[in-house]
């Protein structure tokens, strides 16, 4: 006979009602003991069940069921005499088949534009695929040497970075009208990333700089059709890195530029005063960095093979608040759900990308596991599609 | 004899002490009190007792006047006697000699008057100088230099003064404190030292005797017939000590008497007293043997270094020979048999660039500056300076001009300028040296390469200069073969790396500064450190070497962490660490710390073995090349790959 707890079932969630009563439960309760006890006491309660057999997940403290209740109670030393207030909700459902697209060359880089994607690639052409039809639309070269990274600006601009030092903003390769480079920016060495949102658009490179180039001026000058390949110039450069940029996004304080590099720092830096506005160190070469929209945590892949979690709000020196371990691989890319802020995805060399749920650091909810060579690129728009491409010339897409 | 008569007058006349003592002037008439101090009877009449008993008084001493009378009567002994303080009232009339002599002695002259002071000198050595001198040397130098044997002595003492071998004494300066025995006090006093007493040594313990040993051992201790066969066919020399045959009696009256009993019991005596008794220093059991070993930083503490095999660059078809790390760290190239050059990209593996050559490359080297997309190959006979076009146009476009080779150099002796006769769209120069060269590296500065042939003439080695285009050879005679040589990072001096030693020359003075004689079989590769005063070598007896210049010319330490033979040890430009690679597919990766401070040794520490390559034909891993900026490590395998390290 094992022992009793007693436990209070809850959720945020409107359209579940809060179960009345403690529930007495045996403490060798495991999740689906517990899932099942859920379905039994919402049917009872007359709740709508949205799908035939949901399935939940418990957070107790914040914290992801994933063993049973007592393995659960044991490591986190929970107290059995009190009452344990569960929160339950929906659990996500696990990704879907993936479907491989063969792609012509390695590919280095690749954005999601409505049902569209743009992939950058080794042989320097960009090429526009069909998510509904997954099928290649188009494809134009670029650029001589490999494109480094694809980002759009709206439904009309891209912008490709180059091995060959030049950021070029390109009208037409999202439609069918003749592809034209509208702008040139030139670094001094090859471009690693791009990042852009509304008004801005920041580069880095490996001359160890990130150049920030303004958009303003090309949304003012009405008639786009007239340029061809003008040479812009940045309103600033960014200078504090010690090694190349690896990757660059604009916060969402739109003031805000954050880097990433391999010297091993995370910078910020405020767009109009062109400073350096805080540094967080870490102890490896960074590769990829992605902030959560909803809460501000910063997510950094890196050479270690592990996934940091950066807290912003505090000004203390131990800003990493978890480190994910799971990779057998570096890091190469990295991005937060928009919908969800607990819930974010990785890619690595090893070939696989992660589904990491930060309530639960031990160990990723979901392991994609499906390119052959490393995963170079990934992005991912919650709820709908993760595509990702690698080394091994392919492009994977699973709905999730 | 004389003595004794004079006594027994001197008896006689005491008898009649009061009668005519002067009478008794010439037989000397003494006292006989023995030797009792005269001062004893200042107080009394007498001066002593005679052979009755009865007191002997004191002799009534004359006053001057008296005396003056004395010698008016008889004028022989005036002013020549005089008083025995040992022998009151008696005077001793002194002879011609001895008043001679009295008054010799007041004027402070010599005593004996027969005594000549200043005899004729035999003039051994004279100041006239002679005609055929004794000694024709000249004076020797040592008579007017101060004595160096006296300074050397000195200065031993005031060494040995300094050092505190020799305390000077301290006489003015006793603080001796009294010591008080603690009488009630319940503590023993202190345990003598008995460090000076010989310790005791117990007897080692003897094994205790078995079956075999018993006068009756059970059958299957006895020994068959061929052992006993064997046993007597061996000499006595064969037999071991101790080793003897078991034999089986009926009854303990049986067993025979010992015929070398005295003879056996004598040795063993004999070598119980000379058996030398020094106690054996044993460690104390409970220690742990690491407390012995010496304090060295944990490894996890010296972070970071490489730790694990990131990836790989596939691609080679053959044995991969060299690697080379571009300065900016974005490109890494790679040679080997299969005859090719590729550039690598270092964050993703891309083969960004195929070069196909004619021969296989032992050699590679990128350019050490950004100014050229260069690339220096050692490709079969010939040294190559290829353009690999990868980066800016505008540097590509610089690269490619200096690459021309101008026509007026060409008719020039050594080894000749030209250009690449292979044209698949390549732009380099080859320069061919006629012999397989086996290494090629660059000046710092970029301007010199060095290149090395497999050759023992003095041509083994050549530096050539790219801006002029030409070639010479430094040595004029042949230095052995060579192995491997290597620029100084800042001075003018020239490292070459040869069979036994590694000789150290300065290239502006042309001269031989130093030879560092490590004693191993076959040196194989040198590293310079960025500082300049540290070296490691690695050998083909599986030993690495770190030579500090300013310590000494022998090995500051020997490490022995590979297998087989190393193949390449090579310093990372940043961080403090080194590493070395082997035939047995291993890289050690250690912590190499240099300190400015010129008192501290360099901190070795090995850190991390790290396997990934596969042993192929004997060969393990033949360069590993650290990364510019970042605590990671490329290799090349004869496994065909180029592996990354982070």
């Amino acid at each position: 006979m094992s022992k009793q707890i007693h436990i209070l079932l809850k959720s945020k969630d409107s359209k579940y009602p809060i179960t009345p009563t403690n529930l007495s439960l045996s403490l060798s309760t495991s999740w689906t003991e517990l899932n099942q006890t859920l379905l039994a006491l919402l049917n009872e309660l007359g709740a709508e069940i949205p799908s035939l057999t949901p399935e939940f997940d418990f957070l107790i403290n914040e914290q992801l069921l994933t063993s049973s209740l007592q393995d659960f109670i044991a490591t986190n030393t929970i107290s059995t005499e009190q009452l344990i207030v569960i929160e339950y909700v929906d659990r996500r459902p696990p990704p879907s088949q993936p479907h491989i697209l063969p792609h012509p060359d390695w590919v280095s880089s690749l954005t999601l534009v409505g049902n569209q994607v743009l992939t950058g690639s080794y042989d320097g052409s960009v090429r526009r695929w069909n998510m509904y039809s997954y099928s290649l639309v188009s494809e134009y070269k670029c650029h001589d040497e490999p494109i480094t990274s694809v980002v759009t600006i709206n439904d009309n601009l891209v912008v490709t970075g180059s091995s060959d030092e030049s950021v070029c903003v390109w009208q037409g390769l999202l439609s069918d009208e003749p592809e034209r480079c509208l702008f040139k920016g030139f670094h001094s060495q090859p471009i690693t990333c791009l990042a852009s949102n509304a008004t801005q658009l920041c580069s880095g490179s490996w001359d160890r700089t990130v150049k920030v180039w303004s958009l303003t001026t090309l949304f003012d000058n009405s008639n786009l059709d007239t340029l061809q390949s003008q040479t812009l110039s940045p309103i600033s450069t960014l200078e504090g890195h010690t090694d190349v940029v690896s990757d660059c996004i604009c916060s969402r304080d739109t003031n805000k530029l954050i880097s990433c590099s391999w010297d091993q720092n995370v910078l910020f830096w405020d767009i109009t005063t062109k400073q350096n506005v805080r540094a967080m160190y870490s102890s490896k070469s960074l590769l990829s960095i992605s902030e959560n929209v909803h809460t501000g945590l910063i997510a950094t892949g890196g050479s270690d093979n592990a996934i940091r979690i950066w807290n912003t709000d505090t000004d203390e020196a131990t800003v990493i608040k978890m480190i994910l371990k799971g990779h057998t691989g570096w890091v190469s890319s990295i991005s937060w759900s928009h919908k969800s802020e607990h819930h974010l995805i990785s890619g690595s060399y090893d070939g696989s990308t992660k589904h990491w749920d930060i309530r639960n650091n031990k160990s990723p909810l979901y392991t994609v596991g499906a390119h052959k060579k490393k995963l170079l690129c990934m992005d991912w728009r919650d709820g709908e599609v993760v595509i990702s491409g690698g080394e091994d010339c392919q492009l994977i897409v699973s709905h999730f | 004899m004389e003595s004794a008569n004079r006594e027994i007058d001197l008896l006689h006349n005491l008898e009649h002490a009061g009668d005519s003592l002067s009478e008794s002037d010439e037989e000397g008439v003494l006292n006989t009190i023995g030797d009792i101090p005269t001062e004893w009877y200042r107080d009394f009449p007498h001066i002593g007792y005679n052979l009755e008993g009865k007191r002997v008084l004191k002799p009534a001493s004359g006053d001057q006047l008296d005396q003056f009378l004395e010698g008016v009567e008889d004028p022989s002994g005036l002013w020549k006697s005089v008083k025995m303080p040992n022998l009151p009232g008696t005077d001793l009339l002194l002879s011609e000699k001895e008043i001679d002599m009295v008054q010799r002695i007041q004027k402070a002259d010599y005593p004996d008057s027969q005594f000549d002071p200043y005899p004729p000198t035999v003039e051994y050595y004279t100041s006239k100088k002679f005609d055929t001198p004794l000694v024709g040397a000249d004076e020797p130098k040592r008579r007017f230099v101060p004595s160096k044997w006296e300074h050397q002595k000195v200065m031993k003492l005031v060494y040995a003064i300094r050092q505190g071998w020799i305390k000077p004494k301290k006489d003015f300066e006793i603080d001796e404190k009294p010591y008080f025995h603690k009488i009630w006090t319940d503590i023993p006093l202190e345990k003598k030292d008995n460090t000076k007493m010989l310790p005791f040594v117990p007897a080692p313990k003897l094994r205790l005797p078995g079956h075999r040993e018993s006068y009756r051992p059970p059958p299957e201790y006895l020994p068959t017939p061929e052992e006993q066969v064997k046993w007597n066919a061996k000499f006595k020399s064969e037999k071991k000590l101790g080793e003897f045959l078991s034999t089986q009696y009926d009854s303990m009256l049986e067993i025979p008497f010992y015929s070398q009993i005295y003879q056996e019991r004598f040795s063993r005596c004999l070598d119980l007293y000379l058996c030398p008794r020094e106690p054996k220093l044993k460690i104390n059991p409970k220690l742990d043997p690491r407390d012995i070993l010496p304090q060295l930083p944990k490894p996890k503490d010296l972070q970071p270094f490489p730790t694990q095999l990131a990836f790989s660059y596939y691609g080679h078809t053959g044995c991969v020979r060299c690697v080379s790390a571009h300065p900016m760290g974005r490109i890494i190239a790679s040679g080997g048999d299969d005859k090719t050059v590729r550039v690598w990209e270092v964050s993703t593996g891309r083969c960004l660039k195929l070069i196909q050559l004619q021969d296989s490359v032992s050699s590679i080297e990128f350019f050490p500056t950004q100014m050229y997309v260069l690339l220096l190959v050692a490709c079969g006979e010939y040294v190559l300076l290829v353009s690999y076009s990868v980066g800016n146009k505008q540097l590509i476009d610089e690269t490619n001009e200096i690459l021309n080779v101008s026509s007026e150099l060409a008719d020039r002796r050594g080894p000749a300028w030209s250009k690449l006769s292979i044209t698949n769209g390549l732009t380099g120069i080859e320069i061919g040296i006629g012999r397989e060269v086996r290494q090629v590296v660059w000046h710092k500065r970029g301007d010199y390469f060095s290149s090395v042939q497999h050759d023992t003439s003095h041509k083994s080695v050549y530096i050539h200069q790219l801006s002029k285009q030409k070639s010479q050879t430094p040595f004029v005679k042949s230095k052995g073969q060579i192995q491997s040589v290597s620029f100084h990072p800042m001075d003018p001096t020239f490292f070459v790396c040869t069979q036994r030693n590694i000789l150290i020359y300065n290239l502006v003075a042309q001269s031989l500064v130093k030879r560092l004689s490590p004693s191993v079989q076959w040196l194989s590769c040198l590293n310079i450190h960025r500082g300049g005063t540290n070296i490691i070598a690695g050998s083909q007896d599986c030993k690495v070497m770190w030579f500090d210049l300013e310590l000494s010319r022998k090995p500051y330490k020997t490490l022995r962490h590979h297998k087989g033979a190393v193949r390449s040890v090579i310093f990372h430009p940043i961080y403090p660490l080194f590493a070395s690679c082997g035939d047995e597919a291993s890289i050690v990766v250690y912590h190499g710390m240099v300190y400015s401070d010129l008192d501290r040794n360099p901190l070795l520490v090995p850190l991390k073995a790290l396997r990934g390559h596969i042993v192929t034909g004997d060969m393990g891993v033949l360069e590993c090349v650290f990364h510019p900026t970042q605590p990671w490590l490329f290799s090349a395998g004869a496994d065909g790959m180029v592996k990354l390290f982070t």
